[in-house]
């Protein structure tokens, strides 16, 4: 089975400051892996390393085999935790961007889930609620058929409406043969979506296991595993 | 996919260039209707002359204080561009298109170039509007430019073709050099306009002691009054040259280190 994300010895510094420091992450097909840490333990930054937007101090990222490069960002679908987006621009504007530079995006899709929001492509994103900006954003990233999905913190500062439509949209529209990294600390949201976890504290991987695993070895959900091992 | 992000870059930027030259346009023509006016009511002793002749004067004033303003706000609106687009908050969708960084920094070089070039026409054919029914005026004065010029030598056709290598390499250089100080500025952590702004002044230094290096070096060669035309041709390809490499420099950099040095945090 091919890895679509591998990190040998990633560490990843700024200044004097270490914000990674020496992890190992293989991610095969078909997963849905929850990156799972408090406020500052490295997870935004290990998804940034991932699809290159960060240059690591040590070690090394590959896509499927190959250092992340242009073909392999095609690969990724990355939902940053900001509004990466133009304010200036139309709905439909950005639809068809997208469409434009990306190969694997399907136009359809998008507009399907626009509809059902009730987001008029029209409109120009600045006229939109940040919630509904951040749809926008999920949209886009959701109706593309990536080999891996980056979500740096889908859930985080929405209301649990929006919480449930978000995880749901993440659910029925990636593509089943890729997966799913997504990074939170609100477990007991998305515990149920998951198949497996990795936990970060303090920029080290201290925990890399099946749910499963967790729940029959540790006889605990992952929430409560999470409040045990980063109780302060 | 050049195309692609051309058209991206280009409807980027032309929201901030198609009401610039637009406005300039329509002050262009303003301004002639004025000019025009004014030329035709100079001997009738008209009572309306002198409120005519104030009003061309202030149009006239804030028309060059337009063209001043056009002139920063295109350095402004290029700059702006490309900080926000591959070092700002929509970096983050820039770097994520499955283009190189190489083919994005040429694609903004090019969209600063069309829209640089787009002005220059404008501005072109505004002072072919001014002159418009006054060559007969306008003719002498050019000739006699001309051959002020031979006079020391010089061949106005090479002349022309001078101003006209410059301008092109001072359209590439201009976009370039602000994204080599941008880039530049990328590496310098937490403080990265600052960074920018102080590769900026620093490239801009350098450059200039080259050039007083070079004109100090030549200017011992000139003797003899006849060697201006030596001077300023000199000087012109001096510059071609230089710009050249920096053009190439500024762009290897740039591309350089948004391609192996990317840290968007």
């Amino acid at each position: 089975m091919n890895t679509i994300l591998e990190c040998s010895h990633v560490s990843k510094r700024f200044g004097k400051k270490t914000v990674l420091q020496d992890v190992n992450i293989q991610i095969e097909p078909g997963h849905i892996i929850g990156l799972l840490g408090p406020n500052g333990s490295g997870k935004t930054t290990l998804i940034k390393l991932s699809c290159g937007l960060l240059t690591p101090s040590e070690g090394d990222i590959r896509i499927l085999g190959k250092p992340v490069d242009p073909s392999g960002k095609l690969k990724i679908a990355y939902l940053p935790d900001k509004n990466s987006l133009s304010d200036w621009m139309q709905v439909s504007q950005i639809v068809d961007m997208f469409h434009d530079f990306y190969s694997n995006f399907d136009r359809g899709k998008a507009y399907e889930m626009l509809k059902r929001l009730d987001i008029d492509p029209k409109l120009k994103l600045k006229t939109l609620s940040k919630g509904t900006r951040e749809k926008v954003q999920l949209i886009l990233v959701m109706s593309r058929n990536a080999d891996l999905y980056l979500l740096d913190e889908p859930v985080g500062g929405v209301d649990p409406a929006a919480r449930d439509y978000i995880l749901q949209t993440i659910l029925t529209n990636y593509n089943e043969e890729g997966s799913i990294l997504i990074s939170t600390h609100l477990i007991a949201d998305v515990e149920q979506m998951l198949d497996r976890v990795i936990f970060l504290k303090e920029g080290r991987v201290v925990l890399d296991s099946s749910v499963d695993d967790i729940r029959t070895q540790n006889r605990k959900s992952v929430d409560e595993l999470f409040r045990e091992v980063f109780t302060c | 996919m050049l195309g692609k992000l051309l058209k991206k870059d280009i409807t980027a930027t032309g929201r901030f260039f198609v009401p610039m030259i637009i406005i300039y346009a329509i002050a262009s023509v303003l301004g002639k209707i004025l000019m025009e006016l004014v030329l035709s009511m100079v001997h009738t002793g008209s009572n309306m002359y002198d409120i005519i002749l104030l009003v061309t004067t202030v149009f006239a004033t804030f028309f060059i204080i337009y063209i001043v303003a056009c002139v920063i706000l295109i350095k402004v609106f290029i700059v702006y561009d490309f900080y926000k687009t591959m070092a700002g908050d929509q970096a983050y969708l820039t770097h994520m298109l499955p283009v190189s960084a190489n083919l994005l920094v040429l694609s903004k070089v090019l969209a600063a170039v069309v829209w640089q070039a787009l002005t220059g026409l404008v501005v072109a054919v505004s002072v072919a509007l001014f002159f418009a029914g006054h060559y007969d005026t306008a003719i002498p004065g050019f000739y006699e430019f001309v051959s002020s010029m031979e006079a020391i030598g010089m061949s106005f056709d090479i002349y022309c073709l001078n101003i006209l290598i410059n301008l092109v390499i001072s359209a590439f250089i201009t976009p370039l050099m602000f994204f080599a100080a941008i880039a530049i500025g990328h590496l310098f952590g937490k403080h990265r306009i600052l960074g920018a702004i102080g590769s900026y002044v620093g490239i801009y230094i350098i450059i200039q002691i080259i050039g007083i290096i070079f004109l100090v070096m030549i200017g011992f060669r000139i003797t003899r009054p006849e060697q201006s035309a030596f001077l300023v041709n000199s000087t012109f390809l001096f510059d071609a040259i230089l710009n050249l490499i920096m053009i190439g420099a500024f762009y290897w950099v740039t591309q350089y280190i948004f391609s192996r040095k990317l840290n968007l945090d």
